[in-house]
């Protein structure tokens, strides 16, 4: 067993340990946590795969958590259908925002502020429509019923959220391996390069879309059956995005476990700080500092702090391999030198007087 | 079916706030049109100036729309330090870096401000405030027509100024050719960041002149910033009489939306027009600067 | 037949007329030139025949079939394969991987397009680079990962838009043996060069366009010596472009 198996092992043990040994606060801070982790890579799908900023990643979300908590209030679905139910149509609405502005015509920038737009969108219209709660929100019923997604301890949501987290880091791993994932990362770097390289850009950045809306809709939908209220301020906003955002992008969104590391480094510094320092106007300056972050990062350390790592780690084992085969091509060619001198020596010596060759 | 004062009322009005419009999406017109930046603190930008106006305002008594020109030459200073500090070093990356990169600077500028004035909605009541013209049964905001007012000559000055002098000309050549610019010569980082400092100049004094009529709130940011995309994406990136166009359109459309839908589904529409434009002209309907 | 067939194509971007009533051929087995001075045209060419831009008018043939209407993608798949005058690498992505890029559309699998990436890599001298990151490469290194990208992709034809541009005096025979090299593995090529010396030697044939008009076309010596291209160079400092 390697040091990182036993880490690997180490850290899962833990986490399925923990909520047996913290109190009920820690545990509500982890499950936050986890989801917001969850978030961050789901979101991940469109900025860390395709290249792609969608500003709007709340409209997904919030959808998600309408259609289910509609579905189970109106018309008695569980939750547990519903959630799937809520991605289709997250799903379905990310299709139609990628369809609109991931062509070749239309700018890159385009998909972000529309997504933007739709979000604001989304909000004001569910503000007003008084069918999905208004501007009451909507709650979902409290009474423990696992069979409708509604746990009485904290523990049970606590599996749920680390569930989905292990869930979505095991799917970036298998896209890693596959031809579409590979052709998400090259359109990510230059997606001219790609089209001409013979990938469908349009097809793959649908694809990833879709995935990335479908699956922030789950995590909408986890939020709704654990906190046991929605908004369309809380849901639809930009706080969430860019609560999703973050965590992608200081952790290092072209790395498999940037999202969730970020997010949870997020999560602790955020959880820290509000114990610390307490107030209104803390929260105003806690987003200020998230926004300075954001910028030095930008600005510094464009891919995360993971993702530098990384980055500096594949240098380095390239510099290492060119130089390596640098060293043995001389070698070769030393020794080919001497060899051809040989060969010449020795087809010499193979030809008989009377012209015919030997050997 | 509607009174002929309806309609001019809605006329009148649409063209007054597209207006508005027109001149908060200038700024950010020529940005991404120079620079192929999208500056994401354009709306925070904006927001901020109006509450300087507000400030000066309620300490100095200075009217907002005398001292329009004020708030244009610190929203130009402004511009050019935030250029400097932020932008200069990214302005060759990505996309999503510079747009994260401004992000950053809106979602601080927009807590600063809450953090000093917190979160409640102010107003400015000046001696114009509620003057209205009668006009065939509609009335005229006077508020509103001085703040257009000086927004049309803003843009007739930002035209003048692109067409006319060294510096425009410049700025256009840059946003034609950056390498070729480069060769002849032309500074550009000094040509970015003059560009970026009017854009956020021309968004300051938008903010500044409407407060006389506008509710002034830290959470504003975000809708000048889905206002001025949308003036962008139907008058074309970088056309400076695009975007006057564009906003003009925007403001008849709303005006004449709400006559027929409820607020939020007004939205709706102007969404929905956004999506239209999209799907079948996405360089915009009267073209960008840059193909 | 012929393998690509430019049939009176004209391009206009607004007033502009970048390609006028152009028409030529290229037939397989063959290394076909596109010159002429900056600003002839000639990126426009190659941008309509790979279907990034479309047409004002005329038909573009591949194998006699019209592409109107095909992405870019989808005539890569056809066997359109191109290099791009600025080369457009994938940063962050290593040697080998920018290369089993262009071979997953036939490849289907990243395990099978690393096979063959890797045997691409051999042909163009790329192995000992396998797994360094594209951004570190240098100008030369970065062309011929360009062009072994373009190769991955099966190509029948390979467009290579002035791979030999921006190359020192030294490096450009190095370019030009690469070149010659893919072309002896069976792939035609229809090159734009506007460094006149690397298209003779390699070109057979060559087609002279000057303001996207078509001026002449024949073998490299029938064409330097012909008035019409000498006057078309002439007019901008032409004894540096012929030398």
């Amino acid at each position: 067993m390697t040091v990182k198996r036993i880490l690997v092992v180490a850290v899962l043990a833990a986490a399925v340990a923990f909520p047996h040994f913290a109190g009920y606060t820690l545990s509500s801070i982890a499950i936050t946590a986890l989801l917001w982790a969850y978030l961050a890579s789901a979101w991940n799908f469109t900025f860390g795969y395709l290249g792609r900023t969608s500003l709007g990643h709340g409209a997904f979300y919030g959808l998600g958590a309408y259609t289910t908590v509609m579905l189970a209030s109106k018309f008695g679905v569980t939750p547990w259908i519903g959630m799937w139910v809520g991605a289709v149509v997250a799903g379905l609405a990310g299709l139609l925002l990628g369809a609109v502005t991931l062509r070749y015509k239309v700018r890159g920038v385009y998909f972000a502020l529309t997504t933007m737009a739709a979000a604001e969108l989304l909000r004001a219209l569910f503000n007003s429509w008084n069918w999905v709660g208004g501007p009451m929100g909507l709650l979902v019923s409290p009474l423990p019923d696992p069979a409708n997604f509604v746990f009485a301890s904290e523990t049970s949501y606590y599996y749920v959220a680390l569930a989905m987290v292990l869930g979505v880091y095991l799917l970036n791993r298998l896209l890693w391996k596959t031809r579409i994932g590979l052709e998400a990362f090259a359109i990510r770097e230059n997606e001219d390069a790609a089209e001409a390289a013979g990938i469908n850009v349009k097809g793959v950045s649908l694809f990833f879309v879709t995935l990335s809306a479908a699956l922030s809709a789950l995590g909408g939908t986890f939020y709704a059956q654990y906190m046991l209220y929605i908004h369309p301020d809380i849901m639809f906003s930009f706080e969430p995005t860019l609560h999703m955002m973050l965590g992608s992008i200081i952790g290092g969104p072209s790395t498999q476990l940037g999202p969730i590391l970020g997010s949870l480094l997020v999560s602790g510094v955020d959880a820290a700080f509000r114990t610390l320092f307490t107030g209104s106007s803390m929260v105003a300056i806690a987003r200020v500092m998230y926004g300075l972050v954001l910028v030095v990062i930008m600005v510094r350390l464009p891919d995360g702090l993971l993702g530098t790592w990384e980055l500096n780690r594949r240098r380095r084992i390239g510099a290492q391999a060119a130089a390596k085969a640098a060293a043995q091509a001389t070698a070769r060619a030393a020794a080919g030198a001497a060899g051809a001198a040989e060969a010449a020596e020795a087809t010499a010596k193979e030809v008989r007087p009377d012209g015919t060759v030997a050997g | 079916m509607f009174h002929e004062s309806v309609i001019i009322q809605q006329l009148i009005s649409g063209l007054q706030v597209g207006i508005m419009y027109a001149l908060m999406a200038v700024g950010f017109s020529l940005v991404f049109g120079v620079m192929d930046i999208v500056n994401f603190a354009h709306g925070a930008g904006m927001m901020a100036m109006m509450y300087v106006s507000f400030v000066l305002f309620r300490s100095v008594s200075l009217d907002p729309i005398l001292g329009a020109p004020l708030i244009f030459a610190l929203a130009f200073a402004v511009g050019v330090v935030v250029y400097r500090l932020v932008l200069r070093s990214i302005s060759h990356a990505g996309h999503s870096t510079t747009l994260l990169a401004t992000l950053g600077v809106a979602i601080v500028i927009e807590n600063v401000v809450l953090a000093i004035f917190g979160g409640d909605l102010q107003s400015v009541v000046t001696s114009y405030t509620s003057a209205m013209i009668p006009f065939r049964g509609a009335f005229i905001s006077v508020a509103r027509s001085y703040a257009a007012g000086i927004a049309l000559l803003m843009f007739a000055g930002l035209y003048y100024f692109l067409h006319r002098t060294d510096f425009g000309r410049a700025i256009r050549a840059v946003a034609d050719d950056v390498v070729g610019a480069q060769v002849v010569g032309i500074p550009m980082h000094r040509i970015y960041a003059i560009a970026f400092a009017i854009g956020l100049g021309a968004a300051g004094v938008a903010g500044a002149v409407i407060i006389p009529f506008t509710l002034i709130s830290p959470f504003v940011g975000v809708d000048f910033l889905t206002k001025s995309f949308v003036v962008v994406v139907v008058g074309g990136v970088g056309n400076v009489p695009g975007a006057l166009a564009g906003g003009i359109l925007l403001g008849l459309v709303e005006a004449f939306g709400s006559l027929f839908l409820p607020g939020s589904l007004v939205n709706g529409l102007v969404f929905g027009v956004l999506l239209m434009v999209l799907l079948f002209r996405p360089a915009g309907l009267f073209g960008g600067a840059r193909g | 037949m012929a393998l690509l067939q430019v049939e009176r194509v004209t391009k206009a971007f607004g007033g502009l007329v970048a390609v006028n009533d152009l028409s030529f051929e290229v037939h397989e087995g063959e290394i076909v030139g596109l010159i002429g001075p900056n600003g002839a045209g000639k990126t426009t060419v190659f941008n309509l025949i790979t279907g990034f831009e479309t047409p004002t008018s005329g038909t573009i043939r591949w194998q006699g079939r019209d592409l109107k209407g095909l992405p870019p993608y989808q005539r890569c798949r056809l066997g359109l394969g191109r290099t791009f005058q600025i080369t457009k690498p994938f940063a962050r992505l290593t040697v080998l991987e920018s290369v089993m890029v262009g071979a997953l559309h036939h490849a289907h699998s990243q395990a099978r397009a690393r096979e063959v990436a890797m045997e691409v890599l051999e042909q163009m001298g790329l192995a000992p680079l396998a797994h360094a990151l594209a951004q570190d490469l240098n100008i030369v290194q970065l062309k011929r990962l360009e062009v072994a990208r373009a190769l991955a992709t099966r190509p029948k034809l390979l467009l290579l838009d002035e791979v030999v541009a921006g190359l020192t005096p030294a490096e450009v025979p190095v370019v030009v043996d690469m070149i010659r090299s893919v072309y002896r593995r069976g792939v035609t090529i229809l090159m734009i060069e506007h460094v006149l010396p690397a298209v003779m030697t390699l070109a057979q044939r060559v087609v002279v366009i000057d303001h996207g008009v078509k001026i002449a076309e024949g073998t490299p010596r029938e064409v330097t010596t012909n008035p019409a291209v000498i006057e078309a160079y002439l007019g901008e400092a032409g004894a540096v472009a012929l030398g």
